[in-house]
């Protein structure tokens, strides 16, 4: 059947059923009204008027063909939801508004009731809108802040991508160090931490340029409190997760506390993760990491929650002597 | 077979079909990554030279994983319509392409050929279309599928509303719902992305839709996408389902790694038939994208083209209510720029449609592909006058839980109005008694979700 077959048979078992123009249908004494009889009627009239202005249905068409059965009953389900004979469904009226307007967008971060200009946006919320599409394309191209670096004390190493269009377009050069930085951490790297922390662009340099100041001083001195050894902590440009991996069996970690940028969206482009991994066992699959992930100062916060779950997480590492689940 | 061209005296000769397609193809991320692409231009159409002139039977015989080792190529062989095929069988390439494209060829002839068609044969022909090419073809087509409301009527465009929230709060997701709808969005359906794939997640976003979708008579229909093992285990329990929900890959082993395989996708069909809470007769709903066979190292060599264009063989088995690429969510490494996006989203909804499917498009982009919110309207004009199905609907195009953007309820409102496009008549309907349109135009009420709050 094709959709004007389909279409013709609607239009005539609508007309059928619920006969000539009127078929307005929201009044149907079987159709219930949606939420109290007030605002049915209201809703009801711009649907009249809308039909008025189409003109009522050409006189119909006797098609030729013979529709089948199912066809028959396909249409007239179909016509059911236009309004002829819609059953009351078990379900009508489960369903009550829980608070105003207000109540419902304090539940989201959606970008609702920002009005429009015609069917497109206003000109403040566009901008808006493009100034948070900004700092995300820009924290993509972003890099690991010098100063930053040695002020934290730590020691910079790179991926084997040689720029971030390569970094982008070649997930396996991203993940595993370049032959010099192998060089460097071998040379720097102080041998066998319980905890080696790793630092790494990821897909937000700007979320480690914003969060790790603030975080990694928190995570350095609370580990050293639980007594645990640190090793040197190394920041890899152009780097993903696996990055941190490769520098871990380098200087023979117990613990690797990768901590990356995570892909900007709107909402943020300054969210940073940390993937936490016991490294002492012979096969590693991906399901062994932990991630604590959306730290950042509107998520996580990199001085509170943040901080305490990635140290929290890193001595449950160490005392269970794994992470994750197990996978066959 | 003839795998060799000159061009422009300088000859090439192709050691197989699979280095053929791989060749042919646009310019992708994806495709160099495999290691599949033309090293250049002329390369390029070098390939295309040789693919042109290759029969419809050497395709067919030639599947990207052979049949003995995989049930994707063994459901796509088998349903094919051996009658259809054996009257085109001898067509070149070359030929197929000026079928679709001729003046004399409606759609219904299309859909009927499609049907004889493998997906190896349906991905080469896209191949040597330009992207005006793919979109006069795919605009012949047209797929209607019904399950509450009928979904993909000509001079209609609907919108799957995707209301996702950060922690599946209840109220959270029915503000983007209430929003949504009051623009019209959603008549294609209401579809949430859960947080956690928990089968407890499952039932309350399903009770949830189930319940504001009934009280207030929305010939719309909802579904949750769980992975399909989760939304079986929450039809067990009683709970209110329209439609089911699965991505599908385009081998067995890059099915594997999505944890499907034929058989679960088909007692999957047959319980939603079973106990859905919606018309029928359609009850699936697919999501692809170019690039997951190569991501689950399943492509077995072959191109990103080809191995999409075999999702939906294995779609079409099944008769989904709905299919769509999500076509800029997979990342840089298989899609770099707005341009290879415009152009896997162009070939997507041709090869889909070409297929039988009721294609939609989730026309997208995350933040770190160079792409940005000109590339994203661009695409969905070419692809609303391609006569898609659908596309998704948010607010301001921003997924604040999966952190990309796709279109927005603006967006969808805009093409509806540029292009003279309705949603499904039943939901039209209901917005008429609603007062939120008036003569095919949106009223003042909406986009304010106040008219569910009264």
């Amino acid at each position: 059947m094709n959709d004007k077959e389909l279409a013709d048979l609607i239009r005539q078992v609508v007309v059928k059923e619920i006969g000539g123009g009127k078929a307005g249908g929201a009044t149907s004494p079987t159709l219930p009204a949606p939420s109290g009889g007030a605002s049915a009627q209201q809703a009801d009239k711009p649907g009249k008027s809308g039909r008025a202005g189409q003109g009522a249905p050409a006189p119909v068409r006797r098609t030729e063909h013979a529709a089948s059965p199912e066809d028959i009953a396909l249409a007239k389900r179909v016509a059911a939801w236009m309004g002829a004979e819609v059953p009351p469904s078990p379900w009508f009226g489960a369903w009550q508004a829980a608070g105003d307007r207000t109540h419902y967008l304090s539940r989201t971060p959606a970008r609702l009731a920002v009005g429009r200009a015609g069917t497109r946006y206003r000109t403040d919320t566009l901008l808006d809108f493009l100034t948070d599409h900004a700092a995300a394309r820009d924290a993509v191209q972003d890099n690991l802040a010098a100063d930053m670096m040695s002020k934290l004390g730590l020691v910079p190493i790179k991926s084997a991508a040689t720029d971030k269009r390569e970094y982008l377009v070649r997930p396996d050069l991203g993940r595993r160090l370049c032959d010099d930085s192998v060089a460097v951490v071998q040379q720097r790297g102080s041998k066998s931490p319980q905890v080696q922390i790793v630092v790494g662009d990821g897909l937000s340099a700007t979320a480690i340029n914003v969060n790790l100041p603030v975080l990694l001083p928190i995570v350095e001195q609370e580990l050293k409190r639980n007594g645990i050894r640190l090793g040197t902590t190394f920041a890899v440009s152009n780097g993903r997760v696996a990055c941190g991996d490769q520098v871990a069996r380098l200087t023979d970690a117990d613990v690797l506390c990768m901590l990356v940028g995570e892909r900007p969206g709107l909402k943020t482009a300054e969210s940073m993760g940390a993937y936490i991994t016991y490294m002492k066992v012979a096969r590693f699959n991906e399901a062994m990491r932990v991630v604590v992930s959306n730290i950042h100062k509107g998520g996580l916060p990199p001085d509170g929650e943040g901080a305490q779950l990635i140290v929290q997480t890193c001595l449950k590492a160490l005392r269970d002597r794994k992470t994750g689940v197990e996978v066959k | 077979m003839n795998l060799s061209a000159t061009v422009r005296g300088r000859h090439f000769t192709f050691p197989d079909l699979k280095t053929v397609l791989g060749k042919a193809n646009e310019l992708k991320s994806g495709d160099m990554l495999a290691g599949v692409a033309a090293e250049n231009d002329t390369e390029r159409v070098a390939a295309r030279r040789v693919l042109a002139g290759i029969p419809l039977w050497y395709l067919r015989e030639n599947p990207a994983v052979p049949y003995d080792e995989d049930e994707v190529t063994r459901l796509i062989l088998d349903d094919a319509d051996a009658a259809v095929f054996g009257q085109v069988a001898g067509w070149t390439v070359a030929e197929l392409r000026e079928h679709i494209l001729s003046s004399e060829v409606n759609g219904e002839s299309l859909l009927k050929l499609g049907r004889g068609l493998t997906s190896e044969c349906i991905a080469a022909v896209a191949k040597l279309m330009t992207n005006l090419d793919l979109i006069r073809a795919a605009a012949k087509i047209r797929v209607v599928t019904h399950s509450n409301a009928t979904l993909g009527l000509r001079g209609r465009f609907s919108v799957r509303l995707q209301p996702n929230h950060t922690t599946d709060d209840p109220a959270g997701i029915l503000a983007s719902a209430m929003e949504g709808l009051s623009w019209g969005s959603g008549d294609a359906i209401i579809g949430v992305n859960p947080v956690t794939d928990t089968v407890e997640a499952t039932v309350a976003i399903l009770n949830l839709l189930h319940e504001f979708t009934r009280t207030w008579n929305i010939p719309t229909q909802h579904c949750c996408l769980a992975h399909v093992t989760t939304q079986m285990e929450a039809l067990r329990r009683g709970c209110p389902m329209d439609i089911m929900f699965q991505s599908l890959a385009g081998s067995e082993k890059s099915c594997r790694a999505f944890g499907i395989s034929n058989a679960m996708l088909e007692e999957a069909n047959a319980m939603v038939r079973e106990l859905a809470t919606s018309g029928g007769p359609n009850y699936m709903y697919f999501e692809t994208g170019q690039g997951s066979e190569l991501s689950s190292n399943g492509h077995n060599g072959f191109d990103q083209v080809v191995m999409e264009a075999r999702c939906y063989g294995l779609a079409r088995h099944f008769r989904p209510y709905m299919v769509n690429t999500v076509v800029g969510f997979i990342g840089p490494e298989y899609l770099f720029n707005g341009k290879q996006v415009a152009r896997a989203g162009l070939e997507d909804h041709f090869m889909g449609k070409l297929h039988g499917l009721p294609m939609g498009c989730d026309v997208c982009y995350t933040n770190h592909i160079d792409a940005d919110q000109y590339d994203l309207e661009n695409l969905a004009v070419l692809l609303a006058t391609a006569g898609v199905n659908f596309f998704m609907g948010l607010p301001m195009g921003d997924d604040v839980m999966l952190n990309y953007q796709s279109t927005s309820f603006h967006d969808n409102a805009t093409i509806r109005e540029l292009l003279g496009l309705r949603p499904t008549p039943e939901f039209e309907r209901w917005m008429e008694r609603m007062g939120l349109i008036l003569n095919g135009k949106l009223t003042g009420l909406a986009g304010d979700m106040g008219v569910f709050l009264r």
